[in-house]
């Protein structure tokens, strides 16, 4: 008879490890997306005002197998989803967060970073 | 493919009551007529008309904003993407009721946006996105 076996508690601790840093790197993004003028059609400049909305935007929270991107700026849902004005003017939305994860290559760098973490 | 105005019929059907009124006005500021606040917009832009002026819900269909392409063995699936935006212009009432009565009613609805609710800071109106989905297939072959 032979057996093998695996360290799970070394691969458990690379996955949250890696995931952590793979989040990390989508907030990095993410806040890079807030000062690209530009960054959305339609908009020359950045979103950037009073870096208000740029100093709201949280790091992420993470819960088990999720991460979580919030921005605690007052105004950040108006000008995420964009608005309807009382005289009829609207504005767009400019969701700088889904544009940050999208642009982040999610799953490569979480493969790449539990591989170096296992090696 | 889905035809719009027999989607804004299935709409109109499903907030019968929520819906508000346009009032339509001359160059010289006279009520010509009214109607119900349900249009069809084929491109964003600001709204309402400077001749219109809108009471209550207004609901805006927004067919084909986009048809993401899945190729399925020779064939191609089309992933047509409209959106209803409600524009609430009664600053005491809100979306909600509304909302229900799509989710009820539309099998097509894949996403309920979030209430953007009304900001008296912003002068802004309460508006709240929801998005259909009609598949069609391209070059079936069988």
């Amino acid at each position: 008879m032979a057996k093998v076996k695996i360290n799970k508690r070394k691969i458990d601790s690379s996955v949250q490890r890696a995931f952590t840093d793979a989040a990390l790197i989508v907030h990095r993004n993410i806040v890079m997306v807030i000062s690209e003028p530009g960054a959305f059609d339609g908009f020359e400049g950045d979103i950037v005002d009073t870096g208000n909305l740029r100093a709201n935007q949280q790091l992420p929270e993470i819960r088990g197998n999720t991460a979580i991107f919030r921005n605690t700026a007052e105004y950040a849902l108006y000008v995420y989803l964009g608005y309807t004005l009382r005289n009829g003017k609207t504005q767009p939305g400019r969701p700088w967060m889904k544009l940050g994860v999208e642009r982040s290559g999610f799953d490569v760098a979480f493969a790449q970073l539990l591989k170096a973490g296992l090696s | 493919m889905a035809e719009a105005l027999e989607v804004r019929g299935r709409i109109a059907a499903l907030l019968a009551g929520l819906i508000g009124t346009y009032t339509h006005v001359n160059d010289y500021g006279q009520v010509v007529g009214t109607s119900l606040a349900l249009s069809i917009e084929e491109a964003s832009g600001n709204s309402p008309d400077s001749t219109v002026r809108v009471a209550g819900l207004e609901v805006v269909l927004r067919p084909n904003l986009s048809a993401p392409m899945t190729p399925m063995l020779g064939s191609t699936l089309l992933t047509h993407r409209w959106e209803i935006l409600l524009k609430q212009w009664d600053a005491q009432a809100d979306t909600i009721a509304a909302t229900t009565r799509l989710v009820g009613g539309l099998p097509e609805l894949v996403e309920v946006g979030p209430r953007v609710p009304r900001s008296t800071a912003l002068d802004t109106i309460e508006t709240r996105a929801l998005v259909l989905e009609f598949p069609e297939i391209q070059n079936l072959r069988v």
